[in-house]
């Protein structure tokens, strides 16, 4: 129908759940514990061992003053789960957290 | 542009030559020892199989495999053959797949049903007369059969001339995109001034793979981040993206727009996962002002249907932050015919601006290789291509149809990737690079005249207001807004 080259399958890339924090809260990844800016922290307990969350984009080194678009990327996480778990299964988890504004596995991408 | 080259060949001494930017070559290339041959394409839909000895068929298509036959025993055929060097058994194959489909079968639609590249590849077959005179008539007897979609002589080789290289044909007859507008963007008719082959300027593409070993991509293209994807289908369309940019300039395949950019490329994937939004901002940090980027991914969207990767809020705020660093975001709109301005899309990065050059796809006047006007089948030139998504933030459109440039291995095959080159690269994918050669060149152009780079912004400007305008086609209102096609003579006027 349209023109695109999917991703292969095979595990060779998989499909991570997406989230954006709540304004206020940010993530430390070295402590893997969320902290609000009032000091309620979160730590997740319901996500399968070897799971990992990471920074969509990690915050630059240095002190540089981060522009606004650079401020708004620091509030991705991607929450990568073993090969064997399913994405779709653990949005509803992610969402269910308090720092957590929304929630939804990765984007279906292909070549154009 | 065909006045021009005409203008550029002259007699030097007794014998004609053509100048051309890779240099000269003979005029005189039907006297070349290489013999001609015809590449026949069966359509999908025709039960049609091949070996050395002819074509075959079931007995319900017996008739079309006996007219083939007809058509090459009038003439002295040496040798019949897969263009892509299939076995017998992966041809006979072919027959149990086309016997269930409809006429005109969708690709997509049917890929599940056997409609795969493995399929489509075995519709090509190629034929080699004794006399390499007999090509083009063999070919034009093979276009008027039902069960052929296209036969054409195969391009020629261009005979050595001063320092050309062995083996590979020069395809950039066949790049008519470079060509003068309204054709193409007018990249040839720029080249001599200073810069504006994309000098000092460094683009960066972002996707999942590409076979930076080719013969005509310039050597040390630097991988900035993230996992390559070990597919052969990924990797043809990385290295057709290249192509069109920044193949070399030798006497050799193909040409690319900004040929002395620097290239570079990232990978789409990072930690085993897409992460577009990091791949944007991991090239950003590495590029400079005056830079340029080219997303070459699209996803699928609310409808089902493929949108612009600037749609999820992540990637959009990557974009604006590379762009608010001088950096210039090129973007396919993607292959979706989604309506960027539905309802749906309020307020999602469809509908606002990311600073990034949105490309649609357009359809090209020919590829200057398929000489035959058959692209009326498909609609008018510069209107929008059926499949492309158009809305008011796209910028610019760029050949969506038949581009010619590496990979592939359509146009020249062989048992080495390093070699292959296609005619037919298509989708926003091929337009995006065109305008992002084209945006190197003015980039280059103004480093090398003002002593610095456009802002991201001028640049989208002046390319939008000095392009060759879209027009409409049956079905294509100009309201399915994808812009102009770049004109680069006119472009450079205002750097």
């Amino acid at each position: 129908m349209f023109p695109a080259v999917p991703a292969p399958g095979g595990g060779q890339v998989r499909v991570p759940v997406e989230a954006k924090l709540k304004p206020g809260w940010h993530y430390d990844s070295d402590q893997r514990v969320f902290v609000s800016d009032s000091g309620e922290t979160f730590q997740p307990t319901d996500l399968p061992r070897k799971a990992k969350i990471v920074h969509k984009v990690p915050p630059p080194s240095g002190a540089k003053k981060l522009t606004k678009a650079e401020q708004d990327l620091q509030r991705y996480l991607q929450v990568i789960l073993p090969p064997a778990e399913s994405a779709a299964a653990y949005v509803e988890t992610v969402q269910t957290w308090p720092c957590i504004a929304d929630a939804r596995t990765g984007p279906e991408i292909s070549l154009p | 542009m065909a006045k021009k080259r005409a203008a550029k060949s002259k007699a030097l001494g007794s014998q004609m030559w053509q100048v051309t930017k890779a240099g000269l070559i003979s005029a005189k290339i039907g006297e070349v020892d290489t013999p001609d041959y015809v590449v026949a394409e069966l359509k999908y839909e025709s039960p049609v199989a091949f070996t050395a000895a002819g074509f075959a068929a079931p007995a319900a298509a017996e008739p079309q495999a006996s007219r083939l036959n007809q058509v090459l025993g009038k003439y002295d055929v040496a040798a019949i053959r897969s263009h892509f060097g299939m076995k017998a058994a992966a041809i006979r194959e072919r027959i149990k797949v086309a016997s269930h489909l409809p006429a005109a079968p969708s690709v997509a639609k049917f890929a599940g049903k056997g409609l795969d590249s493995e399929f489509i590849h075995s519709g090509f077959v190629e034929i080699v007369p004794k006399e390499g005179r007999d090509a083009k008539k063999i070919a034009k007897d093979l276009e008027a059969q039902d069960a052929v979609w296209k036969a054409y002589v195969a391009p020629r080789p261009v005979p050595a001339a001063v320092g050309s290289e062995p083996g590979s044909r020069n395809f950039e007859p066949a790049q008519g995109y470079l060509y003068s507008a309204p054709d193409g963007v007018g990249a040839e008719d720029v080249w001599d001034q200073a810069g504006a082959k994309g000098e000092k300027i460094a683009v960066c593409d972002i996707e999942g793979n590409w076979n930076r070993q080719h013969e005509d991509l310039p050597t040390g293209i630097k991988l900035l981040g993230g996992t390559p994807i070990n597919d052969l289908g990924w990797r043809n369309h990385g290295t057709a993206v290249l192509g069109e940019m920044v193949s070399v300039p030798n006497k050799l395949g193909t040409v690319g727009i900004c040929h002395k950019a620097a290239a570079v490329v990232q990978a789409a994937v990072i930690n085993g996962v897409f992460n577009t939004a990091r791949a944007i901002a991991n090239a950003a940090s590495k590029l400079k002002a005056g830079d340029v980027i080219l997303i070459e991914l699209q996803a699928t969207g609310p409808n089902g249907k493929y949108v612009a990767m600037q749609y999820w809020d992540d990637i959009f705020s990557a974009i604006v932050a590379a762009t608010a660093n001088g950096i210039t975001v090129v973007e396919a709109a993607g292959n979706g015919n989604e309506d960027f301005d539905l309802p749906i899309f309020n307020n999602t990065g469809l509908q606002k601006d990311s600073g990034a050059i949105v490309v649609g796809a357009g359809i090209p006047p020919a590829n200057h290789f398929d000489f035959d006007n058959s692209y009326q089948l498909i609609g008018v030139p510069r209107s929008r291509i059926w499949f492309s998504n158009y809305g008011k933030i796209l910028s610019v459109q760029g050949w969506g149809w038949h581009v010619t440039t590496l990979a592939y291995g359509d146009a020249q095959g062989g048992s080495s990737e390093n070699v292959w080159y296609t005619l037919r690269f298509s989708g926003t994918s091929s337009a995006s690079p065109i305008v992002t050669g084209c945006v190197a060149c003015v980039q280059g152009r103004a480093k090398a005249k003002n002593g610095n780079p456009l802002s991201p912004g001028k640049v989208r400007q002046i390319l939008m207001k000095t392009g060759t305008p879209q027009v409409a086609g049956p079905g294509v209102p100009l309201t399915q807004r994808i812009g102009p096609l770049p004109n680069l003579p006119e472009a450079m006027k205002l750097v």
